[in-house]
């Protein structure tokens, strides 16, 4: 939330790991073997209780999606399943419509980012890059617009949406969404195209280049790592957006994949197996997503948080 | 400035903690099945189980915060340190703690904006009950809004949260504009 930027941030990261790191633990090692080994495996030992313990609830969820009622109801969660059987997960996948869910969200998701990304990069070259008058005075309207609370918000753009007739439309709330997280991302990308290198811009200006190559030739290309950062983000945080959707995507053909599971919680209370199945379900995008996405996301964590 | 509002996590939470969920079972295997309860129906300890629920959720994003602030601190200080007669705890409160300051900061900030906001955790663990005792100011707010149609009560309430956390919000990056110079 400051005025630094993500590539600096890896820049950073990438140096003090080549000079820093290595040269202290090959001094440690040399150093004090004896003295640190007990103490160091209790801390690895600690450190494995503490993921096991973190890890664990997912493991039996995955346990438990696989039983049938009648096995949980005599062997309790933790035990191993009798025979692993789909029936379960099968069930409410379609009590759910899970797939239905599934495109809504990516479509969404899709959505959100498309919109957030584009326009967040044209306001941030134009703060950024081209400098137009006011642009402290914008930075603070779009850093407020950032910090926000949905909760505040929230009966307004339903109202908004009912008199509109954008209520209960995929649509309308990607456009809202897109919009919110462009705050953000102008934010964000203003802060790195400020710094970015003027005399490339001259150069190419010289060279006869108008704003709008010098916007995809020059600008796109170099700002890539930030960008891709943002667009794995920003397709993240709208796939757990649970507020909105709640109130703005009422009816069944539109409900993203959290409110469709949501909605378990309150019907199936007394069907662990169930609920367990819809919990595995829940889990599952995120955990592929992570996958792919994994060295992105834990670079972008730390993007614009502190200086 | 986001906190997770991972609904599928807390569905696996309220497996677990259920009287014939997980949590139960393990106090029972390890013979302490008397401290065994239905957790979220204590009115005295609902409110405790949705705040772990809720540091579970949020450990990560810290810990990869405080992970990235570490790389930054120069190896040399603790060599120094440790050469000095510094102990394992010194090091620790003397060096890393105050390098990893500004972390800190940010994530004091930012939990408790996010805890201020707490919404689907309680509407999906325990929808404020049992009686008031997890009701948090944004689930009122909502209830207020969408299922009592009292729209001014709840804008009241919404527009102070609001308010509250535009203050943190501002006093966060007030004081960090300042240490920047």
């Amino acid at each position: 939330m400051t005025t630094d930027t993500t590539t600096p941030v890896t820049s950073r990261t990438t140096k003090t790991h080549t000079s820093g790191p290595p040269a202290a633990t090959r001094r440690r090692r040399s150093k004090a073997p004896r003295k640190r080994s007990t103490g160091s495996y209790a801390v690895l030992a600690a450190v494995t209780v503490f993921v096991l313990a973190f890890l664990a609830p997912f493991a039996i969820i995955l346990l438990n999606s696989f039983k049938t009622s009648a096995d949980y109801r005599a062997n309790g969660s933790l035990s191993w399943p009798e025979r692993w059987n789909w029936d379960i997960i099968g069930d409410v996948w379609e009590r759910v419509d899970f797939t239905q869910k599934l495109v809504n969200s990516i479509q969404i998701s899709l959505g959100v980012v498309l919109i957030a990304v584009v326009l967040a990069l044209f306001n941030a070259y134009a703060i950024g890059i081209g400098r137009v008058r006011w642009r402290t005075a914008f930075l603070v309207f779009f850093l407020g617009v950032n910090v926000l609370p949905q909760e505040g918000l929230v009966y307004p753009i339903y109202y908004l949406f009912k008199e509109t007739g954008l209520y209960d439309g995929k649509l309308g709330y990607t456009i809202l969404v897109g919009i919110t997280y462009s705050a953000f991302g102008t934010y964000l990308l203003s802060s790195v195209f400020s710094s970015f290198p003027r005399e490339l811009i001259e150069a190419a200006s010289l060279d006869g280049a108008g704003r709008w190559t010098i916007l995809w030739r020059i600008i796109l290309p170099m700002s890539w790592p930030t960008l891709s950062v943002m667009c794995v983000f920003f397709f993240v945080w709208s796939w757990n957006e649970f507020l909105y959707p709640l109130v703005l995507l009422i009816s069944n053909d539109n409900q993203t994949v959290p409110l469709g599971l949501s909605v378990m919680q309150g019907q199936y209370t007394s069907d662990p197996t169930a609920l367990s199945a819809a919990a595995l379900l829940g889990v599952i995008p995120m955990v592929v997503f992570f996958l792919i996405f994994q060295r992105t996301l834990t670079r972008g964590v730390t993007a614009g948080a502190v200086k | 400035m986001r906190s997770p509002d991972n609904v599928p996590s807390f569905l696996l939470c309220v497996n677990e903690i259920a009287p014939e969920g997980a949590v139960n079972s393990v106090l029972d295997t390890i013979g302490l099945g008397s401290l065994a309860q239905n957790w979220l129906g204590d009115p005295g300890l609902a409110l405790w189980i949705v705040l772990g629920v809720l540091v579970w959720m949020q450990l990560g994003y810290p810990l990869v915060l405080f992970m990235s602030g570490l790389q930054r601190i120069d190896p040399e200080l603790y060599e120094a340190a440790s050469l000095d007669g510094a102990s394992w705890w010194q090091r620790f409160t003397r060096i890393t703690v105050p390098i990893l300051r500004p972390e800190v900061y940010v994530v004091l900030v930012t939990t408790t904006i996010a805890g201020l906001k707490v919404f689907a955790q309680i509407f999906v663990l325990t929808g404020g009950g049992p009686g008031n005792s997890t009701l948090v100011p944004a689930y009122f707010a909502y209830q207020n809004f969408f299922e009592r149609a009292d729209v001014g009560y709840g804008s009241a309430i919404s527009s102070t949260i609001t308010l509250l956390v535009l203050i943190i919000a501002g006093t966060m990056l007030t004081r960090q504009a300042r240490e920047d110079g």
